[in-house]
């Protein structure tokens, strides 16, 4: 038994060794970025689906968005009853953009990323500009809306003053609501 | 952003916390009258009131009503009239607020939007 054969002995056992454990290792995945379920044809349900596996980024987001636009921290999320009471700023199952509820909290939905929550309702130029909007855009949108809601303003209310509100949002924000708002205008409906 | 109209035999206090607990169902006999009477079908076989598909639960009835500055005044006809024969509540769940009637001008087009829910 010489000291080549020895050598050699072990770089083969190792070889084994490592064969053996890439063997019963498990597949890895190509991505780890999203689950293999499919997705939904329908926008709104896929952005139900999306918010859900993504709701700790939306939530983290959300909050900071709220906090950065100076919504008080008492004022910022409230219970989600859909996800078994938790505290959130952002509640993924919801579909309607943002809700407020008594002590004038706010919160943001899934609304918020389907691209056609407005549709058909508004038309196809608001539709294209909420479509083409940036996600930061849209949720400064819905978190002016909903502040003001929230602050015991009615709907009709609402549209005609988050254009101009004094919270510091993005000028496609304030886009975005100065569209709708003109619609409301031009069609001459409201409460 | 977008108002959901609910109709059911609400909790009014459940509606505060923006929750839709019903003690008893919705006659359905009567809804599905109204659906006939108001509504219509999409191609996907979904009865829809203006447009806007409806959600029967089998407790409650929900449609969008407000997107916008756009009102479903079809949906608030259903809900008016559901709500004169079945004494059933109207709440925007999603904003914890209780709709009267008042606050409804449905197909007849009479201002009587003059009453707010207000929430502090």
């Amino acid at each position: 038994m010489s000291v080549r054969w020895f050598r050699a002995r072990i770089r083969a056992t190792l070889r084994a060794m490592r064969l053996r454990l890439r063997a019963s290792a498990p597949p890895r995945s190509r991505s780890r970025l999203a689950s293999r379920e499919s997705v939904p044809e329908d926008p709104e349900e896929h952005a139900v689906q999306f918010a859900e596996e993504w709701y700790d980024r939306l939530e983290f987001y959300a909050r900071q968005r709220l906090r950065a636009l100076g919504v008080a921290e008492p004022r910022i999320g409230s219970f989600d009853l859909d996800q078994d009471f938790r505290h959130a700023a952002f509640h993924p199952s919801q579909r309607v953009g943002g809700g407020s509820s008594p002590g004038a909290r706010v919160n943001l939905d899934s609304g918020v990323l389907n691209p056609k929550l407005f549709s058909p309702e508004l038309g196809p130029e608001i539709t294209t500009l909420w479509e083409k909007s940036r996600l930061r855009d849209r949720i400064d949108a819905v978190i002016a809306h909903e502040h003001h809601e929230s602050l015991g303003l009615s709907h009709a209310e609402a549209v005609a003053l988050a254009p101009d509100t004094p919270l510091p949002i993005r000028d496609g924000a304030r886009r975005i609501l100065r569209a709708i708002h003109e619609r409301e205008q031009g069609s001459g409906r409201g409460r | 952003m977008i108002h959901i109209l609910t109709m059911g035999h609400l909790d009014s206090s459940a509606v505060l916390r923006r929750q839709a607990a019903v003690p008893r169902p919705l006659e359905m006999g009567v809804v599905n009258r109204l659906l006939r009477e108001l509504g219509e079908i999409d191609e996907q076989g979904r009865p829809t009131l203006g447009g806007a598909p409806v959600k029967i639960s089998g407790e409650t009835v929900a449609c969008r009503w407000w997107v916008g500055g756009h009102c479903n005044r079809v949906a608030e006809e259903f809900a008016l009239r559901l709500q004169k024969e079945t004494g059933c509540l109207m709440a925007d769940v999603e904003h914890s607020r209780i709709i009267e009637p008042e606050q409804l001008r449905g197909l007849s087009g009479q201002p009587f939007a003059t009453v707010e829910a207000r929430v502090p």
